[in-house]
């Protein structure tokens, strides 16, 4: 190669971006009609553009379902924007709750008779067969600044597991007065859920689209666990320590206590949060709540936000309440003939590496069932045949290695994985690792997630389509009964005979995170 | 440019709105996500990284003194993860090469792409995803860059040689 060549390469080069002037194209071209290794060159650089134009536009293929994934973070309850004061607050609402904690206690006295106080008033809502929850809350139009009302109503029938969330989304961009309207229904046995509007560009006409799913019994269980009785704001109930009593009010004919007081550490977007229950004395039940947000640090003005304006406990929901036929008018996306059940181990379809679901333990470890298989049609029986609790993990082309709370501001804790068990379900197999930190976990309510350390070995992680990025479902569990409800249920859900592995019990769970712990802290 | 759709949204934002957020990921997802792929060269990290980004300035709002000015802000919070993450990546690479672990690799010619890409150094990364990723033009990037337009050129021209020596010495340690 000489000096021309050198200038011409990066003609070629040029050429391909489109970019060389036509001066240049000329020459160009007579000096590859005379030198083979430039037009071997050019050659090889055209394929390599062409590969690259592909390899960027596959990465491009997948940037709706990543964009999906970080809106699905976000909807995370745990998920919130810390005040700048909050941690100072955090303290001053600590020493608060020491100061009052005498005075109020979980109960106080008055009119003679024993009366419910606020700070149990959570757990006796929520120990009720039926709730109905009806309200609505505020939502600013990004477009016009606008606040509307979006309503919503919630009924949970614990006793026969279903459950009714009517929702609100927004309005409609041709008709700013009609409320998109959401809707999920269980009724015990199938689950209808609106998928979302669609709209014909032809008709201009707008329908809303409905799915079926049958659930399997442990997911049924899981889902009425994890969904709680009370919506978003309302699990601000867990601090309302420090509140005080403001007044007595009738709702409806029943005598309620009037609750008043600022959350100064909540679990959620806004720091300066403010609410109002009313609370009924006599069952330790709210009534009615109201919240009002402020935005401003120093600013003395709250805006009334959200209202459940009706809670009602034990009563009977309408004939049609749970009913899942579908409402006239939209399109079905299947029916209940057709309906798949999910299980616990099914995942959207597109990843063969997927969390399943992940325990957390008393002393901060971790059991995570996870699946990892890059060609489903190649049983993985070899690789799990010989693995020993407490030892590796399986050798998997792709592996969940680590846990890690996060975000955290201390030094990064770390959850190394373990081998505890596996189960194997229609060829699937299922590693449950126990993920025991190497110090001591920071409180959980101090952290968002576990985000999942996944590790490959000689496979391109796009190979299986997807990858556990947090741990999605989380359960804490913190006695025997909840472990074999939970843990030996979900093992169990995920085997072919429907039994988890004898070897996993409460005690030695409980046994083998605490000799990894000490194996790692001599 | 201040944006009067961000000024709003962050604004709702900030009053706890996550709905509001949405339409920022919306609106600013590809681009971030552009940032990381072209500064860490693998489509991977960047999807971790643009995650990380999103939910850091979902958290770190507050901290965003011009709400209109959203787009710079989150990508300079983009830029300063990337950094953070070369840096560890740098940092595991000496471990991994002190305990001579010898990685099975599989041979695929879009993985050898995309290691040849991530050995690129970052000055010829950057404008080479701009361009292919984004497909953006030499003048676009020359703007975003705040370089002269035929030194993006050249960068580009310069990345493609790079890149076709990686890929013919089929000896694809990462550096």
């Amino acid at each position: 190669m000489n000096a021309d060549c050198r200038r011409i390469r990066d003609h070629i080069s040029d050429a391909i971006s489109d970019a060389l002037p036509e001066a240049d194209e000329r020459a160009l071209r007579e000096h590859l009609d005379g030198c083979a290794d430039c037009r071997r060159y050019a050659q090889s650089l055209a394929r390599e553009h062409a590969s690259l134009a592909d390899h960027f536009a596959r990465i491009d293929a997948g940037m709706a379902a990543r964009r999906s994934q970080v809106l699905a973070a976000i909807e995370q309850p745990r998920l919130a924007v810390p005040s700048l004061r909050r941690r100072i607050l955090r303290k001053v609402a600590v020493a608060a709750a020491i100061l009052v904690a005498a005075g109020l206690g979980l109960r106080w006295i008055g009119l003679g008779t024993a009366a419910y106080g606020l700070t149990e008033a959570l757990e006796h809502s929520q120990n009720a067969d039926v709730i109905h929850i009806k309200g609505w809350h505020l939502r600013e139009s990004v477009d016009s600044g606008e606040l509307k009302r979006l309503p919503f109503e919630h009924w949970i029938d614990r006793r026969n597991g279903r459950y009714r969330d009517d929702y609100t989304i927004g309005y409609a961009d041709s008709d700013p007065n009609r409320p998109l309207c959401m809707l999920e229904v269980f009724d015990g046995e199938y689950c209808m859920d609106t998928r979302g509007y669609s709209t014909d560009p032809a008709t201009g006409r707008t329908t809303l689209s409905i799915e079926y799913a049958k659930l399997s019994p442990f997911q049924r269980r899981l889902k009425m666990h994890t969904m709680g009785a009370f919506p978003a704001f309302m699990k601000h109930l867990r601090e309302v320590k420090g509140f005080t009593r403001t007044g007595r009010e009738q709702i409806e004919g029943t005598a309620t206590d009037v609750w008043e007081g600022e959350i100064v550490a909540p679990d959620e977007t806004v720091p300066y949060t403010k609410l109002r229950i009313w609370l009924s004395p006599s069952t330790g039940r709210i009534l009615r709540i109201r919240r009002w947000l402020n935005e401003k640090e120093d600013s003395v003005e709250w805006m009334l936000r959200q209202e459940a304006h009706t809670i009602e406990y034990d009563v009977l929901p309408p004939p049609d309440c749970f009913r899942t036929d579908p409402p006239d008018g939209y399109e079905l996306v299947n029916t209940k003939a057709t309906a798949v059940t999910r299980e616990l181990g099914d995942y959207d379809g597109r990843s063969r590496f997927y969390t399943c679901v992940g325990f957390t333990l008393n002393d901060g470890s971790v059991i995570l069932g996870w699946h990892a298989n890059h060609l489903p049609q190649e049983s993985q029986a070899d690789v799990f045949a010989n693995l020993r609790p407490a030892e590796s993990l399986p050798q998997l082309p792709a592996r969940v290695v680590a846990l890690k709370p996060w975000p955290i501001e201390e030094e990064d804790t770390i959850l190394a994985g373990y081998h505890l068990a596996w189960t194997a379900k229609r060829g699937k197999f299922y590693e449950w690792g126990l993920y025991v930190p190497d110090r001591k976990v920071p409180e959980r309510n101090t952290f968002k997630y576990y985000k999942v350390i996944s590790e490959y070995s000689g496979v391109e992680p796009r190979s299986f389509g997807g990858r556990p990025n947090l741990v999605a479902e989380e359960v804490t569990i913190t006695s025997d009964v909840e472990f074999k409800t939970w843990v030996i249920g979900a093992m169990a859900e995920l085997s072919d005979n429907s039994v988890a592995p004898a070897h996993v019990t409460y005690e030695n769970v409980m046994t083998l995170a605490r000799q990894i712990h000490s194996s790692l802290n001599p | 440019m201040n944006d009067a759709a961000d000024d709003n949204a962050v604004q709702a934002c900030r009053q706890g709105d996550k709905a509001a957020y949405a339409t920022l990921v919306e609106r600013h997802y590809r681009r971030v996500f552009a940032l990381c792929l072209g500064m860490m060269g693998s489509a991977h990290d960047a999807e971790d990284l643009t995650q990380e980004v999103m939910l850091k300035g979902f958290t770190n709002i507050r901290k965003l003194s011009d709400a209109g000015r959203f787009e710079p802000w989150i990508l300079k919070v983009a830029r300063n993860l990337c950094l953070d993450a070369l840096r560890r990546r740098k940092r595991l690479k000496a471990r991994a090469a002190e305990q001579a672990v010898e990685q099975v690799r599989e041979p695929h010619a879009d993985h050898d792409l995309e290691r040849a890409i991530r050995r690129l150094p970052l000055e010829l990364r950057v404008p080479l995803t701009m361009y292919y990723f984004e497909q953006k033009d030499a003048e676009t990037i020359s703007t975003i860059l705040n370089i002269s337009h035929s030194l993006v050129c050249q960068r580009i021209r310069a990345a493609r040689n790079e890149l076709h020596a990686l890929l013919m010495e089929g000896d694809h340690d990462e550096r």
